[in-house]
């Protein structure tokens, strides 16, 4: 996918290459054979044991639609896509990587397929970057709301990625309805934390319980309001931190958003 | 050279005037434009009002106002597609000025040669000018069609996508203040449509057929511009070819659908222009101006246009161009007689029509431009409602111990004739046939019916249905994990019997906020009947029921927030109204803990509406008008409460007011206002036969009667809701095949849970024409709030003169007889000037074919009770809105009870009726001072 700030190559999961338009010296952003799209969760339905939900091996139970929509360019994955009465699997992650000028934007959309409670005890985003020729850093770690990436020798422009504070106008209602600001737990290297706790909710043992873990992310059952959640992410070009909104700088610790 | 008649490519030069082409920004007028344009390389990209109140975008976000698809062909040849969509690449942009103001050019064109025959300098078959340009207050937009054959050539379709900001968003300030919400209204040459914001804030943007050439434009192929027919977002000027194809499918459509045939190229009548004009309106009335300056008709009805056999129906017209006629549909069953002009350039006319169902009248005006009037004709109220619960009962329960789902009433299938069931769904989803909504809401109507009409046999089938199919089944016992629980999708079964791992079940399957009502409703509607007629319940006691509905409403609050985070205090849900009558019946029968524990909820509830604004358009689904009958009922109690002695809601009288009128502005906002055709006037989301019209229609009157500062404007649309969606009810005679819709006499009595406005559409997975839907759904749910609606109201309509909506009125000097037709009788309000009178009965009725009569001073009122049970009983009127005086009550002459009015104060009279006969009630008022009079 092209456009006039971003180029980016795809494969099913998501970006395997991103580099800038303008960028006279075309660095490769995503590290050799990675792939930014990659989403792993470990959840549990009510009355049932810790499972994984890892896109890295859901070889085969995904479908993808890459396209122009509204005279933008995306790429859809669905992992577990369920409809009314087909569904075989408890979660179903919708993902979306979409350049609407010079935003590249990055949904993440997960949905409770089951009719009871389902609990994620961790959420995590590898962010696969190229950790050799670049520099990785929170623009404001305290906050984490974002990070950035920049050429080790300074060269070119910088990558910022910054949670989006309200659901992009293109995200259909159904995903509307549960997004959520993001908040990032923690960072390194390898990746972003969305959920991260280490649940002692017991609710094998106690139905009653099954809201009172407040680390975890809590779906609701199918059809009931809190059955989804919904994260979006903004990827941007910078050349210095204080040029996009939402990266707080010493000058302007809060940068509050007009 | 003769030309070949090969396809041949479309060729499209759009014209787009903008506005704010910042380079030209100094040379245009004086005058600011109140649109505020965009361009991409389609058409408008962006469409705001200048200086608007909020930065609301009206078209959609990535579109474009200004694609155009059609359909031709010559004379012997098939039908070729074309659409600006398919042309993208092929276009120029360029930007001059014309007459002084600045133009913005995208041309299309086509380049490309098709046909193999000799070398042919036109390589297009049809040529199209479009264009966008502001004139003064308005935008323009005009099409130009060229034939650039040497033969005639036919358009069958003209399709115009209308990609306006409509889809809904869970975002309150998105959703309220940056969507619209479209009011189409197709009817040839006096169609327009228009948007507004869900939250009502003006401008309202209105797109009216131009009826006269513009002045930037050649008027020599000029005609006035019809609509003719929709499909979803798109409208046509012309549609033999999709409506042929419609047709062949199954669907149907009403209208005359035609086709242009423009003569061969130079030849007279080879180029048409049509065109639409968008301006602003601050108001409905001002849209209603704009179509009567527009050359359109400004259409009046009352009392709506599902009108019953039994009721007249008079509608006005007002147009600056004449009358030349109006045609029924079925002259020989139409009764039309005109009124005269009330008005300047409006006119008025009563109709009373014979045949059922679908009633058109073709109105030409103008000197060749017509519209249609669609009328729904039905039975009587009273026999519709009647009838929908004898099929309820009579069709739609299994009796069946040998099954599961032994005493579910289900939905019939009014097409095949065949009841669905768990084992029988016919594809549809397992909830439809046996739980949600459209399983739980048909036991509650029926109650509801018997509480006004009571039939042992129709009492016996809801008491078999909560027996064997609803306590310890669907619902769960008192003794259970969840007492009082409901169990949601799929059904009962699924997941009482569910296992752990079992990802489609679950015993804790409670959380559905929705079922609780329609159960609550259920069982406080018994309690109604087992109070009002001893010896008629078997199953539980007065009391017993009564346990019943506070224990299912306690559920309500608590059971979905412990299993599925779903909170009621924060959600409207529809029957929820039932909730304030529960409170006052467990506080008068003792229950002074229980009603005190709900009230406490129900305030809490209040509160958080009126005090935290919350988003009414958020419901299970966004924009769904689903909250606004509870948001009336919550707006009412605020009003009720608030700021009075004693009360323990924390709501101020003014955020109560203001809440009142912001939730009714959102509801008829949802609703057909200005759209004067049966499908459309009244209904929530127009054209859809959407349930909540009745449920919020509820709203409406009760707005209307109560605290409207104009009621007889609001009566207008609140009766319209009422009657609205009657025209779903299945229903004939005899001679008529028992049913317009799906005939039979097994299917009298049917409903359909949804209208289909396009041609060919689909609803639940299955296709279906234009028309009413083969499945009842959750048609009950509307039919319910229709009972709660009934009445007869007397207006003093600065339009229509005095008129009785759901009566039939006569006036004879100072005395007013009206015999009510609602389909209740038991309710009957006056409203003239300051005037509010209200008479309820709470059991009996008035009875049938006798009238109501009220003197002009209201300082007597006589009537005939008529008593539906056959123990002696005593019937509670209760009485405001007279005169202040003391009043004495005669029955039979016999006076029985004395009243003291001093503040128009609601008085109860309570009647001793001792039979099934009838009594005559007569109300005098005996002396001017509020004491009871002497001797009595």
């Amino acid at each position: 996918m092209i456009n006039l700030f971003f180029k980016l190559e795809m494969d099913h999961a998501g970006i395997t290459s991103l580099r800038g338009i303008s960028d006279g010296i075309q660095t490769e952003f995503i590290a050799p054979g990675r792939v930014l799209g990659h989403v792993f969760a470990r959840y549990r339905m009510l009355g049932n044991p810790w499972q994984e939900f890892n896109t890295e091996k859901m070889t085969d139970r995904w479908t993808v639609r890459q396209g122009a929509d509204g005279g933008a360019l995306q790429q859809v994955v669905v992992y577990d896509g369920a409809g009314w009465y087909d569904y075989f699997a408890d979660l179903e992650l919708t993902e979306r990587f979409r350049l609407e000028e010079d935003v590249l934007y990055w949904t993440i959309h997960f949905r409770n397929l089951t009719h009871k409670p389902i609990e994620i005890e961790r959420l995590f985003l590898p962010l696969p970057f190229d950790s050799i020729g670049l520099g990785v850093q929170s623009a404001a770690p305290e906050s984490g709301s974002s990070v950035q990436w920049t050429r080790k020798d300074g060269r070119g422009r910088s990558l910022v990625m910054t949670a989006a504070d309200h659901c992009p106008y293109f995200e259909p209602a159904q995903t509307e309805r549960n997004f959520t600001p993001v908040k990032i737990e923690s960072w390194d290297e390898n990746g972003v934390s969305l959920v991260s706790s280490s649940s002692n909710s017991s609710w094998v043992d106690d139905e009653n319980k099954i809201y009172q873990n407040t680390k975890s992310l809590i779906l609701t059952p199918k059809f009931s309001p809190g059955d989804e959640s919904t994260y979006v992410f903004e990827f941007r070009w910078v050349d210095a931190p204080g040029q996009v909104r939402g990266i707080p700088t010493a000058e302007n610790p809060s940068d509050n958003h007009e | 050279m003769k030309r070949n008649v090969f396809p041949r490519f479309f060729l499209i030069c759009a014209l787009f005037s903008a506005m704010l082409l910042p380079g030209l920004q100094a040379q245009k007028s004086t005058k600011k434009s109140p649109f505020r344009l965009q361009f991409n390389r389609t058409g408008i990209s962006s469409l705001k009002r200048t200086n608007d109140a909020y930065e609301t975008d009206y078209i959609s976000k990535g579109r474009a106002l200004g694609g155009i698809a059609v359909k031709y062909r010559m004379e012997k040849g098939s039908w070729q597609s074309t659409a600006s969509s398919g042309m993208a690449d092929r276009r120029d942009v360029e930007t001059y000025q014309e007459g002084g103001n600045p133009q913005h050019f995208v041309r299309y064109f086509d380049k490309y040669y098709l046909y193999h025959g000799d070398f042919n300098d036109h390589y297009s078959d049809l040529g199209l000018d479009v264009r966008f340009r502001t004139e003064g207050e308005a935008l323009y937009w005009t099409l130009h069609f060229q034939n650039l054959a040497d033969q005639p050539l036919i358009i069958g379709d003209i399709n115009l996508p209308l990609p306006f900001n409509t889809s809904p968003r869970w975002n309150k300030t998105e959703m309220y203040t940056e969507r619209l919400i479209p009011h189409s209204f197709i009817s040839g040459h006096s169609s327009f449509i228009f948007w507004m914001r869900p939250n009502g804030v003006g401008p309202y943007l209105v797109m009216t057929p131009l009826r006269e050439c513009p002045p930037f434009a050649s008027s020599k192929a000029f005609k006035p511009t019809p609509l003719e027919f929709i499909d979803g977002e798109n409208v046509f000027i012309h549609a033999s070819a999709s409506g042929a194809e419609a047709l062949e499918q199954g669907g149907n459509w009403r209208f005359p659908l035609t086709s242009l045939t423009l003569a061969p190229k130079s030849a007279s009548g080879s180029e048409v222009t049509y065109g639409f004009k968008f301006r602003w309106a601050q108001s409905y009335q001002q849209v209603r101006d704009i179509l009567y300056e527009e050359g359109l008709i400004d259409v009046q009805v009352v009392p709506g246009m599902t009108v019953p056999t039994d009721l007249e129906a008079r509608f006005a017209l007002r147009t600056r161009n004449g009358v030349d006629s109006i045609v029924a549909e079925y002259p020989g069953a139409t009764r039309l007689e005109y009124l005269g002009e009330k008005a300047k350039d409006t006119h008025l006319y009563s109709v009373r029509f014979s045949r059922l169902g679908e009633n058109m009248l073709t109105v030409g005006y103008g000197g060749g431009q017509k519209m249609a009037l669609e009328f729904f004709v039905t039975e009587p109220l009273e026999t519709l409602i009647k009838k929908r619960s004898a099929h309820l009962t009579g069709f739609q329960q299994h009796r069946d111990p040998g099954k599961w789902y032994n005493g579910l009433i289900s939905d019939w299938d009014m097409r095949n004739k065949i009841l669905r069931s768990p084992d029988d769904t016919d594809g549809l989803k397992d909830f439809w046939v046996a739980s949600d909504d459209p399983g739980n809401c048909k036991a509650p109507y029926i109650a509801e019916k018997n509480v006004h009409f009571p039939l042992a046999g129709e009492i016996e089938a809801v008491e078999y249905y909560i027996r064997h199919y609803l306590w310890g089944k669907l619902q769960n016992t008192d003794k259970e994990k969840y007492p009082y629980g409901i169990y949601g999708i799929p059904n009962w079964k699924t997941h009482r019997e569910s296992r752990p791992a079992d990802r489609d079940s679950w015993t804790g399957h409670l959380w559905r906020l929705a079922d609780y009502p329609h159960i609550i409703m259920l069982y406080l509607n018994m309690y109604r009947i087992a109070t009002y007629y001893p010896g008629m319940t078997h199953e539980l006691t007065s009391e017993g029921y009564l346990e019943r509905a506070f224990g299912t409403a306690k559920a309500y609050f608590t059971v979905p927030l412990e299993t599925g985070r779903w909170s009621a205090i924060e959600l409207c849900r529809m029957n929820e109204l039932v909730i304030v009558p529960l409170i006052d019946e467990l506080l008068a029968n003792g229950k002074t803990e229980q009603g005190n524990w709900l009230k406490n909820q129900w305030e809490k509830k209040v509160e958080h509406y009126v005090n935290d604004a919350p988003n009414l358009l958020h419901a299970e689904y966004p924009g769904n008008p689903c909250s606004f009958e509870s948001s009336q009922a919550l707006a009412r109690y605020a009003m009720e409460h608030a700021g009075k002695p004693g009360s323990s809601l924390n709501v101020g009288i003014q955020n109560a007011r203001k809440f009142m009128d912001e939730q009714m502005t959102i509801n008829i906002a949802l609703r057909g206002w200005l759209e004067p055709a049966y499908y459309l006037l009244g209904i929530s989301k127009p054209g859809s036969g959407f349930y909540m019209s009745q449920m919020a229609g509820w709203s409406v009157a009760d707005y209307a009667l109560y605290y409207s500062r104009e009621p007889a404007q609001d009566l207008r649309l609140a009766y319209a809701s009422y009657l609205g969606n009657w025209a779903l009810m299945n229903t004939g005679t005899p001679d008529s095949g028992y049913g317009y819709w799906y005939q039979g006499i097994e299917n009298d009595g049917g409903a359909g849970g949804a209208f289909v406005r396009d041609a060919f559409g689909e609803v639940q997975g299955k296709a279906v024409g234009r028309g009413c839907w083969f499945y009842g759904g959750e048609a009950d749910m509307g039919f319910g709030a229709a009972l709660r609606t009934a009445a007869t109201i007397v207006s003093e309509d600065p339009l229509f003169g005095l008129i009785a909506y759901g009566g039939q009125l006569t006036q004879s000097g100072k005395v007013i007889d009206i015999i009510p037709k609602d389909g209740l009788r038991q309710r009957f309000h006056v409203l003239r000037g300051g005037t509010r009178f209200h008479m309820i009965l709470d059991r009996d009725g008035f009875a049938p074919n006798k009238p109501i009569t009220v003197n002009e001073a209201l300082d007597e009122i006589r009537f005939v009770l008529e008593s539906r049970f056959s123990a002696a009983h005593q019937t509670e009127l209760r009485i405001s809105g007279l005169p202040a005086g003391a009043y004495q009550v005669f029955q039979d002459d016999r006076p029985v009870s004395t009243l003291a009015i001093a503040d128009g104060k609601e008085s109860i009279i309570r009647l001793p009726m001792d039979d099934k006969g009838e009594k005559t009630v007569s109300i005098r008022k005996v002396s001017r001072s509020g004491a009871a009079p002497q001797g009595l």
